[in-house]
């Protein structure tokens, strides 16, 4: 079986845990999910506070879907995860931009930890008060777009939008 | 690229919306309209049309060009501060408030083309326009803020001197007395400085500043660094703030040594990820995610 692992991080309301959702729920019949719970990175009797689901798409080929926990001080579990993950996809909440210092924080963390593809998923862009993509990259420190990784207006409760997002993860990935 | 940015200084500090404006080398109108002691809430709450006093600072290309406090952003003009320290005469004013109506250049600029005004004194002007009221901007706790880029810039209010944000941003918050509503934004004693370039970018650092912004190597944390300087750990993580809402450093987290009684999980399978995914599992993955989104 070759496995991808894929953390799915951000901000504090963000919709982390939807969107983790919504890619597992993409597959055409879920499998049950403890018979691939034991290639997971932690045991089943694991007290870790974090998400994780599969996205089986193929016999032989399956996404392990993590989120990081959701405190906000870094602990050996975040290294666990980053260290072990082929792909990342940073989530930020458009209108929540007291949490744009900590998603600048993350993305530190992250780059010290791994150099590996990654997107910047933008949700609750319909919300009142929302930041536009281009300034929240600007509020992450992206001053020259040619160098910014690619961000993307994300629905997490949308599959067809999630889906998006994790097309534009893959092409970083090709 | 347009702007249309607003919310809390509760949520989003001034530091933050000038780098903001700095590195997006913005123009327009940053409003900040207090709702701290300044202001009487219990007022603003019975009479909801009651105006309440906004600084507006005028952005160009990322630099502070003019502040004015007041109710209305329209109608300010430099000369009445010239008349009002009798450097012209009111009839002159008159004239040269013709000649200058329409032009899209700051007054004072052009009032020093003509040799009417000299640069010492358009100084003078631009540092009680602007510097004196950075201070005031910065001690705001509570507040609402809007940047509207579309917003025209106020050229009879500008000398033509200007600040970039940065450096706004560090004369603010060296002059900053309360520190409590950023406590939880300030670097984590734990964390480690990393400097964002080997230069500074013409950040213009006092000493200390200048003392910490060297030893953020990446390599010693916030304690650390007070310890070797021998200055108090709150100073240092003040100045670390000043420094990375510059984009000088950026703040390093550290993971903390876990608890004892914690034991690690123990990984027990799943992707390996030094085996690199196959050029076949991402176009396949592909595949079925074009399929899902229809």
């Amino acid at each position: 079986m070759e496995i991808m692992n894929l953390v799915v991080t951000g901000t504090l309301g963000a919709g982390k845990s939807t969107f983790i959702l919504s890619a597992s729920e993409m597959q055409v019949a879920a499998p049950d999910k403890h018979n691939t719970g034991d290639e997971a990175f932690f045991p089943q009797d694991t007290t870790a506070s974090i998400d994780f689901e599969t996205l089986q798409f193929d016999e032989e080929m399956a996404i392990h879907i993590y989120g990081t926990p959701s405190q906000v001080r870094f602990d050996f579990m975040w290294e666990i995860l980053i260290e072990r993950a082929h792909a990342y996809v940073l989530l930020i909440a458009a209108h929540r931009p007291s949490e744009f210092h900590y998603a600048r924080r993350i993305l530190n963390f992250m780059n010290q930890h791994a150099q590996i593809p990654m997107i910047i998923g933008i949700t609750h862009n319909d919300c009142e008060g929302a930041w536009r993509p281009e300034d929240i990259a600007l509020a992450l420190g992206y001053h020259n777009s040619t160098k910014q990784p690619p961000i993307v207006a994300v629905n997490t409760q949308d599959r067809a939008s999630v889906a998006m997002a994790l097309i534009t993860l893959m092409e970083q990935c090709l | 690229m347009q702007m249309l940015a607003h919310g809390y200084l509760s949520q989003y500090s001034l530091a933050e919306i000038f780098n903001l404006i700095q590195e997006g080398k913005k123009n327009g109108v940053l409003s900040i309209e207090p709702r701290d002691g300044s202001i009487d809430a219990s007022k603003v709450a019975q009479d909801s049309t009651l105006e309440i006093p906004c600084y507006y600072v005028s952005f160009q290309g990322g630099r502070v060009m003019s502040i004015f406090y007041g109710l209305e952003y329209e109608n300010q003009d430099l000369l009445a501060m010239v008349l009002e320290r009798q450097w012209i005469p009111l009839e002159q004013i008159k004239e040269l408030k013709k000649k200058l109506s329409g032009l899209t250049i700051p007054w004072g600029l052009q009032l020093k083309v003509w040799e009417i005004i000299s640069v010492d004194r358009l100084r003078l002007l631009f540092d009680i326009q602007v510097l004196s009221q950075l201070a005031k901007i910065f001690e705001i706790s509570e507040g609402k803020f809007r940047f509207d880029p579309h917003a025209e810039l106020n050229y009879p209010e500008m000398t033509g001197l200007s600040l970039s944000a940065r450096n706004a941003v560090l004369l603010g918050l060296r002059g900053l007395k309360d520190w409590s509503r950023l406590t939880n934004k300030l670097p984590a004693p734990e964390s480690r400085l990393q400097r964002a370039s080997s230069e500074l970018q013409g950040s213009s650092l006092e000493n200390d500043e200048q003392l910490v912004w060297q030893l953020a190597l990446g390599e010693m944390s916030v304690l650390e660094i007070a310890a070797q300087l021998n200055l108090e750990i709150d100073k240092v993580r003040q100045i670390g703030f000043r420094l990375c809402s510059i984009g000088l450093t950026h703040e390093v987290a550290v993971k903390p040594s876990p608890p004892i009684e914690i034991v690690k999980p123990v990984c027990v399978g799943g992707g390996n990820p030094n085996i690199q995914i196959s050029t076949a599992f991402v176009s396949k993955l592909i595949g079925f995610l074009k399929q899902q989104k229809g």
